[in-house]
């Protein structure tokens, strides 16, 4: 046979020949690489100076990893000292600017990498391995997930007795050694230009210490790590029970689960109030002793329960310690951005506001049921006196007694806790709910459909069983029924269904829902919210029998 | 004949002006300004309202009298497959299941009825039209098979009777028209028990869903589908989710598809009557050009046989002057030789009287 000429098929086999060579020029590339999958350790490092268009995608470490294998050396190894504490920048104290940073990145990381690899240890990538560390893609993921103190968290570094106590200056005098805020809570005092220790105005980190460094404060993240791990380093060298110090320790997802939680807290002791009566025209009613009838009447607010059913104290107080009304005044101040009183507390989508953070509760199971089918609208505008329920009368003796409102709110919380023991079963005579319904209105291909009456509405006020705030709202037992017999005035003898639905499901016909869609709507959207699985939506005859002369599959379409 | 450049754009201006002028129903023949017949109807699918009972599917099955499926509409099973309508099938639910969603989402399938269908369009036998009523009706008697509506569908609808080897026609969703004639609701909405399905005039609808949106702005992506897609469609559609996670096209943009060729397509009749003018301008321009070229053509050989002419002139004349030349120059020598002869002669004649050896000192 003759030789092929060149340029013929042959040449196709180079091709596929030198793409295998390439393939096998990579495998060391993974090999040495930090396998795939996500960190909780995964650190970007992002060089002081940004501005500088950068070549290299930023190089990207897994810093529990070079704690693991400096540990004999220490942090020292790579973070200078500063006041006997770790800076955590690497290998200086202060920034240098881009050029000197990337210089002593390279120098140093790949210097240690080498100086291992010629003691042939295990060792990082070397000064041709760049894509090792400047890697384009995003097989590494960090898993990190933010981390925070919640309530349990504080209360074991309250209590910790590796922590110093803090000597308080009361009355000149030193008492009250049990406090140990002292230890994490400071602000700024211009005078004597330190931060300094003031018992009773402890607030949180955030306030000050925001996302970015600012001039006069830290990021929130340098100074959770800094001071954070630091104490965790000092008292580790001191033999002391201490706090995570690598990354794994706060942010892996496995370490967090194993945080040990203590579930009775007492109170923060910041001499914070029980109770607060929240109205605008208080101090008007100070100054004169006459409360003005052209106000909404105030809010007996109970401080205390709130504090025990959120995490933290800046769930509400998302600015600063001070009282709402100090920047959400009538008009609203520019610190609030203008934001009044009344928005602040009633704006449904802001999670610090009353209604806000009120409303999520009925995403609950056991209240969408009926609150899912409700209006967007779910608080009435009529309902204002469930909260605004102190009396004006009731102000009339506080200009002599600066107590007073304190008192009046006491007050008030009393009685309403006293009002909410009241049960269902003393509210309603079980006689008046009937036991069982049958919708027969409507037969078509199916028999009418019988459900357990009674037992819906009982299974309703256990759902809500010791929840207070769904037993404050719905005070009167009434207001269970309310769930599917809506619209129309609270009463043990409900219109029918049929009086507002109607048999023609057109869109002409208005927004309600045809009496079909009405009864399926409700009872169907109620089970599947309140996540009752039996009976399946699309069992029909769960509910209601097939007629014995519809025979199966032949729907009763009109004809 | 002759025709000039400024006669030639002279007659096509005038052909130009008496398209746009004399022909009013132009515009109005283009989509751009239609928005729908008023009143028409439509369906209002709330999606958030769908339990997959596949009742509707039963119920389509039933009032078109199409074959019983093989499995039955009672086995839900068949949803764990995303299906599309087909030839004996009108409408059919798919099920979602979302990441992070609880609850599978179910979603009814069919024909969406647009107000401007691109199938009407692409159809060019009419056998497809968009009725008052707002169904898109299909007339199986002018149907030529040629499946353009299939290709043109943008939610690939139109299905075709492939195993009817004789009389196969387009298949699809009918919006229930006979029974909406008479009053009645399409089968599917009738069934539907969770009125899913809201019948009725689209501008109606489309206010019931905003409506619904604003009283449960928790509950739906604050979308209608098919408002204004594709130039906004009969059928209406409110979701839990993200439309296009529900496998609903939301690349389609808001042009309705004739929009997209009615440019194209007006130019047409233009294109017909210009035709002629144009012909004759380039039938004129190449005579022109074939006379001229003969034009130079002849001047060329005038100019070569000319030059011919003289060139020829020239040597017959140097000819001539030749000839003469040489005429004159044989007469010469003629006459000398005669003369030399003559002299001859006479010396002959001197010596024979006189001294012969006295010759040359004469």
């Amino acid at each position: 046979m003759t030789t092929l000429p060149s340029g013929g098929p042959r040449k196709t086999h180079v091709i596929p020949l030198f793409l295998f060579l390439l393939f096998l020029l990579t495998i060391p590339f993974w090999a040495f690489s930090l396998g795939t999958g996500s960190f909780s350790d995964l650190i970007t490092i992002r060089l002081s100076d940004d501005s500088v268009p950068q070549r290299m995608p930023a190089a990207r470490f897994l810093h529990d990893k070079h704690t693991k294998a400096l540990a004999d050396k220490g942090c020292a190894e790579c973070h200078p000292a500063e006041k006997e504490k770790f800076v955590f920048k690497f290998k200086r104290a202060k920034d240098a600017g881009y050029e000197a940073e990337k210089k002593m990145y390279h120098d140093n990381c790949i210097g240690c990498h080498q100086e291992r690899n010629d003691r042939r240890e295990t060792a990082g990538p070397l000064a041709s391995d760049c894509r090792l560390c400047h890697g384009r893609d995003s097989k590494y993921q960090s898993s990190a997930l933010p981390f925070g103190m919640d309530k349990s968290l504080h209360f074991r570094h309250e209590i910790s007795p590796s922590i110093p106590l803090t000597p308080i200056q009361a009355n000149g005098q030193e008492n009250e050694k049990d406090w140990r805020c002292g230890r994490c809570h400071h602000e700024y005092d211009p005078t004597l230009e330190k931060t300094i220790y003031v018992k009773g105005k402890e607030s949180t980190c955030r306030y000050c210490h925001l996302a970015e460094n600012i001039e006069t404060a830290r990021s929130f993240q340098a100074v959770a790590h800094e001071d954070c791990i630091n104490c965790h380093l000092s008292l580790k060298t001191k033999n002391k029970k201490t706090g995570p110090q690598e990354c794994a320790g706060c942010h892996s997802a496995e370490k967090q689960s194993q945080i040990e939680i203590i579930k009775e807290i007492p109170r923060i002791r910041r001499n914070q109030p029980d109770s607060a009566l929240l109205s605008l025209w208080l101090a008007e009613t100070v100054e004169s002793g006459n409360p003005s009838p052209r106000f909404m009447k105030a809010v007996a607010f109970d401080h205390k329960t709130h504090e025990a059913k959120t995490e933290h104290c800046y769930t509400c107080h998302h600015a600063s310690m001070e009282s709402c009304g100090k920047c959400h005044t009538r008009t609203g101040t520019e610190k609030s951005k203008y934001t009044r009183l009344e928005t602040a507390m009633h704006k449904s989508s802001s999670m610090t506001s009353c209604l806000g953070c009120h409303e999520t509760r009925m995403t609950d199971k056991n209240c969408a049921g009926c609150h899912a089918q409700m209006k967007n609208q779910s608080f009435s505008d009529n309902n204002c006196g469930k909260c605004h329920s102190v009396e004006k009368d009731t102000l009339l003796p506080v200009p002599g007694d600066s107590q007073a409102p304190k008192k009046i709110a006491d007050t008030s919380i009393t009685a309403r806790k006293a009002a909410l023991s009241i049960k269902l079963e003393n509210s309603i005579p079980e006689k008046d709910i009937p036991e069982n319904v049958t919708i027969s209105i409507m037969k078509n291909t199916y028999e009418g459909a019988t459900f357990p009456h009674r037992k819906i509405v009982n299974s309703l006020a256990e759902r809500i069983g010791e929840n207070r705030l769904a037993a404050h709202f719905h005070d009167n037992a009434k207001t269970l029924c309310a769930g599917c017999h809506h619209h129309s005035s609270v009463s043990l003898t409900p219109p029918a269904c049929a009086s507002c639905h109607g048999l023609n499901p057109m869109a002409e016909s208005g927004p309600r829902p045809g009496l079909k869609g009405a009864y399926h709507g409700q009872c169907i959207r109620c089970h599947q919210e309140m996540g009752i699985q039996k009976p399946a939506a699309t069992d029909c005859t769960a509910c209601h029998q097939l007629k014995e002369t519809t025979a199966k599959l032949s729907l009763q379409v009109s004809e | 004949m002759g025709i000039t450049r400024r006669q030639f754009f002279g007659w096509m201006s005038a052909a130009i002006g008496s398209q746009m002028v004399f022909r009013p129903d132009a515009k109005a023949a283009s989509t751009h300004y239609f928005t729908g017949y008023a009143d028409s109807m439509g369906v209002l699918h709330d999606i958030s309202r769908c339990i997959g009972c596949r009742k509707c599917e039963a119920a389509c099955n039933q009032v078109n009298d199409l074959p019983r499926p093989e499995r039955p509409f009672d086995d839900l099973t068949i949803m764990e497959n995303h299906r599309r309508p087909h030839a004996d099938t009108y409408t059919i639910v798919n099920k979602f299941t979302l990441p992070g969603v609880d609850a599978p989402i179910y979603v009814k399938k069919q024909c969406n009825h647009c107000q401007e269908p691109a199938c009407v369009s692409a159809c060019f036998v009419k056998a497809l039209k968009k009725t008052k009523t707002g169904a898109v009706e299909y007339d199986a008697s002018l149907c030529v098979g040629c499946r353009y509506c299939m290709i043109a569908c943008p939610f690939n609808i139109p299905a075709y009777e492939y195993d009817n080897a004789f009389t196969p026609e387009v298949t699809k969703c009918t919006l229930c028209q006979p029974r909406i004639e008479n009053g009645k609701l399409p089968g599917c909405v009738e069934i539907c028990p969770k009125e899913a399905l809201t019948f009725g005039t689209r501008e109606k609808l489309i206010e019931l869903a905003r409506q619904r949106i604003r009283n449960y702005p928790d509950r739906y992506i604050h979308h209608i589908y098919g408002e204004h897609e594709m130039g906004g469609t009969s059928w209406l559609y409110l979701s839990p989710a993200p439309f296009a996670d529900l496998g609903m096209r939301e690349d389609l943009g808001v042009t309705p598809a004739p929009a997209l060729t009615s440019g194209a397509l007006a130019a047409v009749p233009v294109v017909v009557s210009l035709w002629i003018v144009f012909l004759t301008g380039i039938h004129a321009i190449s005579k022109r050009k074939e006379q001229t070229a003969e034009k130079e053509k002849q001047a060329a050989i005038d100019e070569i046989l000319m030059v011919q002419q003289e060139k020829l002139n020239k040597t017959v004349a140097q000819l001539k002057e030749k000839a003469k030349s040489e005429q004159a120059a044989a007469v010469k020598q003629e006459v000398e030789k005669a003369l030399a002869a003559a002299e001859k002669d006479a010396d002959q004649a001197d010596s024979a009287s006189d001294h012969p050896g006295n010759q040359e000192e004469k």
